[in-house]
């Protein structure tokens, strides 16, 4: 299958660059044949502190086909520990964030896996190795599915119809406390089942999908509701355009102020 | 709608404390099985929540100024009591309070260490407050001192999410009728809604029975905690939420008074007059 993929993202409104804190995988955009694929986008819950450091942790590990929560949560311990700069700098944290760390950094996830042909696909396939460039047209389609905890959401688009999405179904069902990955939580792994949303489907070629984080996911589930589908717009999307869109709809009351990140996945 | 302002470093709100630390403050009200000296309560109180408050706005890169923080002592003196860094300013940003405590003691908890267990670790407790009881009660100069420094503060932030005061006291006025200068505090307002004042009443009376979030002064005993009452602000959808959280069941009509608070209510009223929301 021939995927290509495009992250833009945007810091709320107020909040510099670098105080971003929802994450995606893959970093770069790819446009390459592949036979398995898999994304993610996370958000960073704003009330915890190195939440964005757990979110990318969290969508690396997924996009790497490394999803150990225990092994991400020693990695999160170990920056944090050394005031999150990754590296050893024996730097003691203040004490407010030595008590915050504590409790953890929380965040939602959203992943999606893409296979070739329709077999199923196993939750620990790897991430997808090869380079290439060049477009094999001509696949018959394949299987996805997608696995979310929180309010991070993807849409399964075919032309300008929605064929799916999870794990929130509708707008009215978004709310400020969403069930979140924590770093610090040991009990999660034994209790996560109620709390983990699979949506799975089967794909066709020009099928596009889109992960979003929670303030783009609610917008487009309302404009979606009011008849209004917002797809092909989104197909049309550049870095730039994207701002310029989120600044629109933050302008008009319309998507609330949150980082917002929105990934494509094109499939062929 | 009003209390809807989003609460940002741009546009932050503000909370300020006016404490009774008159001579009658060093009495013992009920503290969990045994008394605490009333400063005291007072003074761990602030201490805890001044620390909870500034984890709350800390982020990977520092404290973020969602709140200012002002604490307005009178007693032998009138105005603003934190020490050293801040003396004497009105009002202090969360982050610089949160970067100058007094002093840091260190103490031991209990914290999970993993595995499903638990292990001792040494935390940095900070102190800013000292309990203090010398003087009469002039309230009157108080609220006349709140009056000024939120009317410089909404002059500043005329969009912000209202003020909150919170006032604890446990005697009558020494300086006259405070009734209209606190009366004027709640008619103050930016475009999201009028200020917010909590009177918290402490008692040392030991057969008196709490009584938290009425709708009416009708039980309450003395003129006195009938003007508490009467100046005190209606609680508000998300403060009446909160009281519910904590046990409570107030009215839709309840204002934010709290009659003979021991410690633990003390904690709960403040808990709910100031919870953060709307933080972005």
């Amino acid at each position: 299958m021939w995927i290509r993929t495009e992250a833009f993202h945007a810091p709320k409104r107020g909040n510099a660059e670098s105080e971003y804190e929802d994450a995606f995988f893959p970093e770069s955009g790819i446009a390459r044949e592949v036979s398995t694929f898999r994304c993610a986008v996370a958000d960073g819950a704003s009330e915890s502190a190195f939440s964005g450091l757990w979110a990318r942790l969290l969508v690396r590990g997924f996009g790497r086909g490394r999803m150990r929560l225990a092994r991400l949560r020693k990695l999160w311990q170990r920056a944090v520990g050394n005031g999150g700069g990754g590296a050893d700098t024996g730097k003691q944290l203040p004490w407010y964030l030595e008590k915050k760390v504590l409790n953890g950094a929380h965040a939602a996830l959203v992943g999606l896996s893409l296979r070739d042909g329709n077999g199923a696909v196993r939750p620990a396939d790897p991430a997808p190795a090869g380079n290439g460039t060049d477009r094999v047209v001509g696949s018959l389609g394949g299987s996805w599915r997608a696995v979310a905890v929180g309010d991070s959401c993807v849409f399964h688009v075919r032309a300008d119809e929605l064929v799916a999405v999870g794990p929130v179904g509708k707008s009215e069902q978004f709310n400020n406390s969403p069930f979140l990955l924590a770093s610090k939580s040991p009990q999660f792994i034994r209790r996560s089942d109620e709390y983990v949303s699979l949506v799975a489907g089967s794909w066709q070629p020009g099928d596009t999908f889109f992960l979003a984080s929670d303030a783009i996911s609610h917008w487009l589930l309302a404009e979606h509701e009011a008849g209004r589908p917002p797809w092909s717009m989104l197909r049309a999307l550049g870095p730039e355009t994207f701002r310029l869109f989120v600044e629109k709809l933050r302008t008009a009351g319309v998507l609330h102020n949150d980082d917002s990140t929105l990934m494509r996945v094109e499939v062929a | 709608m009003a209390y809807s302002a989003e609460i940002s470093r741009d546009n932050p709100s503000c909370f300020l404390f006016l404490i009774d630390q008159s001579t009658s403050m060093e009495e013992d009200i009920a503290a969990g099985d045994g008394t605490q000296q009333k400063a005291t309560g007072v003074s761990d109180t602030m201490n805890r929540w001044l620390q909870e408050l500034s984890i709350k706005c800390a982020k990977s890169e520092g404290v973020r100024d969602y709140y200012h923080v002002g604490v307005i002592g009178y007693g032998k003196k009138v105005g603003p009591c934190f020490d050293g860094e801040f003396v004497g300013q009105d009002m202090v940003p969360i982050s610089q309070i949160a970067d100058n405590p007094a002093r840091l003691e260190e103490r031991s908890k209990k914290v999970p260490d993993g595995a499903g267990g638990l292990m001792d670790q040494n935390i940095r407790f900070p102190v800013w407050f000292d309990p203090t009881a010398d003087g009469g009660t002039p309230m009157c100069r108080a609220a006349s001192e709140a009056e000024r420094i939120l009317n410089d503060w909404l002059t500043a932030h005329p969009d912000c999410y209202p003020p909150i005061v919170i006032h604890i006291t446990d005697g009558e006025a020494t300086d006259g009728d405070p009734t209209e200068r606190i009366r004027q505090l709640t008619n103050m307002s930016s475009s999201d809604g009028n200020v917010m004042l909590f009177n918290i009443h402490l008692s040392a009376n030991p057969n008196a029975t709490p009584i938290s979030f009425p709708d009416s002064a009708d039980d309450l005993p003395d003129d006195y905690s009938k003007m508490l009452f009467e100046t005190a602000s209606p609680l508000s959808p998300t403060m009446r939420a909160l009281a519910k959280e904590h046990g409570f069941s107030p009215s839709e009509s309840a204002r934010a008074f709290v009659l003979n608070a021991d410690m633990v209510l003390l904690v709960q009223a403040i808990d709910i007059g100031t919870r953060p929301a709307n933080l972005r």
